[in-house]
């Protein structure tokens, strides 16, 4: 197990940067030539302006009619895509890696902060859960890749938790926590969680049709 | 009947995301888990000059350890230094040399040599995945009492 943690956070760590990275270069390269020979008119209308007031808007909780239809949908979305990405970058143990496999110093969250959000991530993957169980309309769109990509955040941020408190075997966590992660990192460009990616673009597209063609906003 | 069944769903929906938050903010409450101090020489490693420590102090028996690894020569972990400051196997050892003596306790510091935390983690963790023996992930050294 130890031997598999050191292939984990070693060699395995630069195959999963290199397909995340790879592949995600990849993917909007073909998306963008696919639209470029499909839909040209799309990418003539695209307008930086239009794009990024889209974005603003949608950036922000409650601004937006479709943030203001569901609150709670909307406080859930933006706590735990905040509190993922947080956790992503500034993690105690992950700013430990950047440090010493790199010497790069990180600036890192408090123990105690990472903690709380940690938690409220995998509290936020049950409430994601509960909906698409038990509300029909949720449920009616759900397809297996959607249990997919919440299991692809779940299970990173649940290993992460216990190994960080030390909840059962820590180096079977902490290497369930890496495997899982880097399985994550991998899919990204492959899956759902390719939204990541492609967001800016779908806000882009919208805003400037709405702007640009429609003449009204899209939020 | 189809407007009165929104507004329950909707209502549901935020009660269980309520109760979903409230429970993160209980977590804020609760008092931090005390990690016990070091109380004998060379069970742990937590030089005071990185505290507060943020984790369980790192476990590690020296006399055990060493004859575990079969470590005789001192200068393996205290290692000797060259004039300008740079690792030196060739050079007298240095133990009883503090490592926080030459090791900027700041991680940031952009002076010369390897920061404390960065020392620490690269001759332990270095050394565990060289020799594919001893632990690597964080757990395993900084255990909690």
């Amino acid at each position: 197990m130890q031997q598999l943690y050191n292939f984990a956070v070693g060699p395995l760590a630069w195959v999963a940067w290199a397909v995340f990275l790879g592949g995600s270069a990849w993917r909007i390269a073909s998306m963008w030539a696919l639209a470029r020979k499909k839909d040209m008119n799309a990418v003539a209308y695209m307008d930086v302006r239009f794009a990024a007031r889209s974005m603003a808007r949608w950036a922000t909780p409650f601004a937006t009619l479709g943030w203001r239809a569901n609150p709670a949908v909307t406080v859930a979305t933006f706590s735990f895509h905040t509190a993922l990405v947080l956790l992503l970058l500034f993690a105690p143990g992950h700013a430990v890696l950047w440090d010493y496999a790199f010497g790069v110093n990180v600036w890192s969250l408090p123990e105690g902060i990472a903690d709380v959000l940690t938690v409220l991530v995998i509290l936020l993957c049950g409430f994601f859960a509960w909906r698409r169980l038990q509300l029909p309309t949720v449920r009616y769109v759900t397809r297996p890749m959607d249990w997919l990509v919440l299991a692809l955040v779940a299970v990173p941020v649940a290993t992460a938790f216990l190994a960080k408190q030390q909840i059962g075997d820590n180096l079977l966590m902490s290497t369930l926590h890496v495997l899982s992660g880097e399985a994550t990192l991998m899919a990204l460009p492959f899956t759902r969680l390719s939204h990541a990616l492609f967001s800016p673009f779908t806000r882009a597209y919208m805003g400037s049709e709405f702007g640009g063609v429609r003449h009204c906003p899209d939020w | 009947m189809k407007a009165r069944r929104s507004l329950p769903v909707a209502a549901a929906q935020m009660a269980v995301l309520l109760a979903t938050l409230a429970a993160a903010l209980l977590l804020l409450l609760l008092p931090p888990v005390a990690t016990a101090p070091a109380q004998e020489d060379m069970t742990t490693l937590a030089p005071e000059a990185l505290a507060p420590h943020s984790r369980p102090a790192a476990s590690f028996v020296h006399d055990t350890h060493n004859e575990k690894a079969r470590i005789e020569d001192c200068g393996v972990c205290h290692h000797g230094t060259t004039e300008d400051g740079r690792r030196d196997p060739a050079a007298p050892s240095s133990e009883g040399t503090p490592c926080a003596d030459c090791h900027a306790a700041d991680n940031g510091s952009r002076g010369k040599g390897t920061p404390l935390e960065r020392a620490y983690h690269r001759q332990c963790m270095g050394c565990h995945k060289q020799q594919a023996k001893g632990p690597t992930a964080c757990g395993g050294c900084h255990a909690k009492a």
